[in-house]
């Protein structure tokens, strides 16, 4: 009975549910973005992710089951068992490690051009804008090279994991967006 | 830094970090010391760290420390070398430059050390970083010292699950207890250790050590002089440490001796009786070494010895409820509040119940109060007592090893959570009495699970003439624990009692970041590390002492 209300609610309102898969490279900020996403007022401490973390996060009437997956050398290859379903992938960089960022280009390239991967939304959170030294949303747009994609609804939002700024932007835009994709 | 490491590459160099990591000093976290078996490192800093400590390092941003896994991330050439460059030993004389040579941050402050030393750099060594070949002393043995003591604080967090599985279930209780309360203890104190009656081994190994017990041999040092050295030389460190110890052992023996000492004098006389005097006596004396909290302990062993003299111990007042407990929580509530240990407290308290029969001598305990040294004996006092009246003890040497393998960490949770139950009253005596005396009360707490297992001991060796002999150089022991107060004091004192001593008590040094951790590692500058181990020395002196008796 409960269930059905819900449900009805759901319907009427526009409740809906959304896969999301949080990747990127070690050190990016995934983790803690995923808990400040989920602990909003309170200081993160995180250490490194071995295996993964999920958590549900209900923002603008959507319900986020957000995947927040280790990012080390060899730990990246079992990110493909975790594609299958995701509506949206959220893509973490660390904007002050430019060292890197070919080789975050290269992961994200992996990813999106997965078969299990190309409905989803794309969502990249130039993290750590508070970092002297870091390069600007567009700066990673460049470097990530995200306008040759076709086909694909991206966006780059900045932000600061620690203190949760840009974070809900972001989720807000996936929220807003996800109703053009066809739902599964 | 970017290039990704080719397979064979990182296949090959994940063989060569390896191998790094068997090097004593990057056995231990670079940072926090207490972690063993660091798989994460820093590799632009070339330091081996804990997990913990990475989650650290990654949040202040790439420009400072570039965190990857030893096991989970390919390494390139370029990464290895500066790995192989520096290692923990050499980066710690570089960014620890200023700091007193054992420092060990406190856990809650673990971030903000962390950050101070990389960040804002303020112990690192004046002048550019340097090429890494020139920070050996030539010692080595300095690194590998520091990570000892380490290791064994280290321990209590880490091993404390894995111990208590180990320790026998019958020894358990009373080993837990000690063994928590010698964790606990430890870190206070030294006082505690001091106080360590018989030269209690167990205190000694007391605080961090405890971890440590494992290793039996340096707590042994209380016992028999023999045994001491000849588990001190296996721990050529420690014996330096003790000897500092020694000399306000003497101090304290000359009190135990006499069983008039002072204040405490008056109670333990009847304990001592029944004990032939090991201890009791003692306690007076004690009281200039050990701080406030550890009299309290102390006046409460007194009390038992002289139930009778009970009254004087208003503190423990509990005890009527267990007065055996009382008398330990008035020990253990100190340690709480001192030590982080909720947990430690809480075996402290499961000492006391499980002396419950002590507890008249709980109350005796108030009195002793005053005297802070004395009280301190008179913990040690009371734990023998105990220790006798535990039936587990029949086979007591055994038993008080095995407690300190499990050592300290766990046992003293599993203790707590378990006695701490059993025995309501203790929580409130501690808060009373405890907070004044905390530092001392911490290593009253450390002393008491120390006692425990001297009581094991010297149940299985049942005489009482043995005692005696076994007490004097815990008086030793405990002296020397008062004199330096840190940690390593008290570990030093443990593990080397006879060995003279090494003063390291200033370790004081980083009071920002726990004195005390720091502590430790000063004294044991070489003989500190050995020290430390006392912990383990429990177990070594339960062997020590059910030798001597036998």
């Amino acid at each position: 009975m409960g269930g059905q209300v819900s449900k009805m609610m759901g319907k009427i309102f526009g409740t809906k549910e959304m896969r999301i898969l949080m990747l990127g490279l070690d050190a990016a900020g995934k983790t803690t973005i995923l808990y400040k996403l989920k602990l909003s007022n309170q200081d993160v401490t995180t250490i490194p992710t071995v295996g993964f973390n999920v958590e549900s996060v209900t923002y603008k009437n959507v319900k986020f089951n957000v995947w927040d997956v280790g990012g080390q050398d060899k730990i990246r290859p079992l990110w493909r068992h975790y594609y299958s379903g995701t509506q949206g992938l959220i893509f973490v960089v660390d904007s002050s490690d430019t060292a890197r960022l070919e080789e975050a280009r290269s992961e994200l390239h992996k990813i999106i051009n997965d078969r299990e991967m190309k409905d989803a939304l794309l969502l990249v959170f130039a993290n750590k804008q508070d970092v002297t030294g870091h390069l600007s949303p567009e700066e990673i747009t460049q470097q990530l090279q995200l306008t040759k994609l076709k086909d694909k609804l991206w966006y780059v939002a900045p932000s600061v994991a620690t203190d949760g700024t840009g974070i809900f932007e972001g989720l807000a835009w996936l929220s807003n967006n996800v109703k053009t994709q066809p739902q599964k | 830094m970017s290039r990704r490491a080719t397979p064979g590459q990182a296949a090959q160099n994940q063989q060569t970090i390896k191998s790094l990591l068997k090097l004593e000093t990057n056995k231990i976290c670079a940072d926090c010391k207490r972690n063993k078996h660091p798989r994460w490192a820093s590799w632009n800093l070339g330091i081996f760290i804990c997990i913990r400590c990475s989650g650290i390092h990654r949040g202040m941003g790439t420009h400072i420390s570039r965190v990857k896994s030893v096991d989970l991330d390919a390494w390139t050439d370029e990464q290895l070398q500066s790995v192989v460059k520096w290692g923990n030993a050499r980066a710690n004389r570089y960014w620890e430059a200023k700091l007193a040579p054992g420092h060990v941050p406190s856990e809650a402050k673990i971030e903000n050390f962390i950050r101070t030393k990389y960040d804002t750099k303020r112990w690192a060594m004046d002048g550019g970083i340097p090429d890494p070949s020139t920070l050996d002393d030539g010692d080595d043995d300095v690194p590998a010292r520091r990570q000892a003591p380490i290791d064994l604080f280290g321990d209590d967090p880490i091993a404390p699950p894995a111990r208590p599985s180990t320790t026998d279930p019958a020894l358990r209780a009373p080993a837990r207890q000690t063994q928590s309360a010698q964790p606990k203890a430890q870190k206070p104190g030294d006082s505690l250790l001091g106080l360590d009656f018989f030269g209690s081994t167990q205190p000694s190994s007391g605080s961090r050590p405890s971890s440590t017990a494992s290793t039996p041999a340096v707590p042994t040092g209380m016992s028999r002089p023999d045994l001491k050295q000849s588990i001190l030389s296996l721990y050529s460190k420690p014996q330096p440490q003790a000897a500092p110890v020694q000399h306000r052992r003497d101090n304290s023996f000359g009190d135990m001796a006499s069983p008039t000492a002072p204040s405490a004098s008056s109670n333990m006389g009847g304990l001592t009786d029944a004990f032939s005097g090991l201890t009791f006596p003692s306690t007076t004396s004690p009281p200039p070494a050990q701080q406030a909290p550890k009299p309290s302990p102390f006046a409460n062993l007194t009390n038992f010895g002289a139930a009778k003299s009970t009254p004087a111990a208003p503190r423990v007042t509990s005890p009527s409820g267990s007065a055996g407990g009382d008398l330990f929580d008035s020990l253990t509530s100190p340690t709480l509040s001192a030590h982080k240990p909720q947990s430690r407290n809480t075996s402290i308290s499961s000492h006391n119940q499980d002396f419950g029969g002590f507890g008249g001598f709980a109350s005796a305990s108030s009195q002793p109060k005053p005297n802070p040294s004395s009280s301190s004996i008179s913990n040690n006092l009371s734990n023998d007592l105990f220790g006798l009246s535990s039936p587990s003890l029949s086979s007591p040497p055994p038993a008080p090893i095995s407690p300190p393998k499990s050592t300290v960490t766990s046992p003293q949770h599993e203790m707590s959570s378990a006695f701490n139950l059993s025995s309501p009253s203790f929580q409130p005596k501690p808060t009373t009495s405890p907070k004044p005396q905390m530092p001392s009360a911490t290593a009253a707490a450390a002393t008491m699970s120390a006692m425990d297992p001297w009581g094991g001991n010297a149940w299985g060796t049942p005489d009482s003439a043995p005692a005696p002999a076994p007490a004097a150089p815990a008086p030793a022991s405990m002296m020397k624990i008062p004199d330096t107060l840190t940690p390593n004091d008290i570990g030093g004192g443990w593990g080397a009692p006879a060995p003279p001593p090494k003063p390291t008590p200033t370790v004081a040094a980083d009071e920002d970041f726990g004195g005390w951790t720091s502590a430790a590692p000063v004294s044991s500058g070489t003989t500190t590390t050995s020290s430390t181990k006392p912990a383990g020395g429990f177990g070594g002196s339960d062997d020590l002492f059910s030798n001597v008796w036998e």
